[in-house]
């Protein structure tokens, strides 16, 4: 799901990283205000989480790979703007540091992964949850909201990838960026999101979300009273 | 809770190289969209022109998680693959204290502007 350089034409990644520095401003501006400083080292441990999760690629036999983000998770636990800088953080020294992503493509990418799979995550699992769930209820929420937001975020992908073709051909009628049109990029996209990567997401937090439940439930039962 | 999850990390990024060889034994290539521009050709035939410019754009340091190249053996990219996951943590932990550095002394000085 890290879009390389050279798939996305400047149409395509010059707005997107306009939108990312706006979000991220904004993020700065709300962090500044609800979050406090002793906070921030659990956004470096999430960050890392996310970092490291991401290299866990699971292959399909015989054709590609994916991976879980861990954006869901961190969004339902700590807040969509923590996941947003976490996710951003990972995001950006896989680029400069790994080649994972391109340079030129992290505003899609971090509007893709750490923008649209967080708050799709939060309120996915606010709408399933409602107020003082059952145990079962937020495991199914939990699960629910990682599927759909690794998916949406995959969506996403796929859509800025499947129009590549349409607003960039060269003289010769060839696509100059991604030549692969909308109806390979999204089918291919979706399908391996929507039966294993988003269920391995799913997966992953539900386990996590276990984990806090158990060692943290101060935190989780403040969550789930707002 | 720090301890156990930093903990929980290191297992996590010793654990890592099963990303690489899983996929590897099971014949699974890159991602879908993330293949070089040879591969694209292959698909397609042609070479998007301006996916070849852009796409030798900028040359990260640690390439692909591995610092052995592309004739490393397995061992090595293993190796080369968890100390990336170290190293990209790092550089996560350093980027948080900075932010934890401007928060902190930002804190402080509403704090004190306020008691004022």
């Amino acid at each position: 799901m890290h879009i390389p350089d050279g798939y996305l034409s400047p149409q395509t990644y010059i707005p997107l990283y306009g939108g990312f520095v706006v979000l991220a401003a904004v993020a700065a501006k709300y962090l500044k205000k609800t979050m406090h400083a002793s906070m921030v080292p659990f956004m470096g441990m999430a960050a890392a989480f996310s970092f490291i999760i991401m290299m866990f690629n699971i292959p399909i036999p015989g054709g590609t790979t994916g991976h879980a983000v861990g954006g869901g998770i961190i969004s339902v636990l700590f807040g969509p703007w923590v996941a947003f800088v976490a996710v951003s953080v990972a995001l950006i020294i896989q680029a400069f540091v790994f080649g994972d992503g391109g340079i030129t493509a992290i505003g899609a990418n971090c509007f893709n992964i750490a923008f649209i799979m967080p708050f799709v995550a939060w309120y996915i699992f606010r709408i399933i949850a409602g107020t003082n769930p059952s145990e079962r209820r937020q495991l199914v929420a939990v699960f629910t909201a990682g599927w759909l937001s690794l998916n949406m975020a995959a969506f996403f992908t796929a859509l800025e990838l499947g129009i590549q073709p349409l607003i960039a051909v060269g003289d010769d009628g060839n696509p100059l960026y991604a030549p692969y049109p909308l109806k390979i990029a999204l089918p291919a996209m979706m399908i391996e999101h929507l039966l294993l990567f988003g269920i391995i997401e799913g997966l992953v937090s539900v386990f996590i979300y276990r984990y806090f439940l158990k060692h943290h439930p101060e935190m989780i039962a403040a969550k789930n009273r707002s | 809770m720090s301890k156990k999850v930093w903990f929980f990390l290191l297992i996590l990024a010793v654990l890592s190289p099963l990303g690489l060889f899983i996929p590897h034994w099971l014949g699974a290539g890159d991602a879908w969209g993330e293949w070089p521009v040879e591969i694209v050709k292959e698909h397609v035939g042609f070479e998007p022109k301006a996916m070849k410019e852009l796409s030798n754009s900028y040359s990260a340091p640690v390439p692909d998680y591995n610092f052995f190249g592309d004739d490393a053996s397995l061992l090595e990219q293993a190796i080369a693959y968890i100390i990336s996951a170290l190293l990209g943590v790092g550089c996560i932990l350093l980027i948080t204290f900075g932010l934890q550095k401007i928060m902190k002394h930002r804190n402080d000085t509403t704090v004190s502007s306020s008691a004022q």
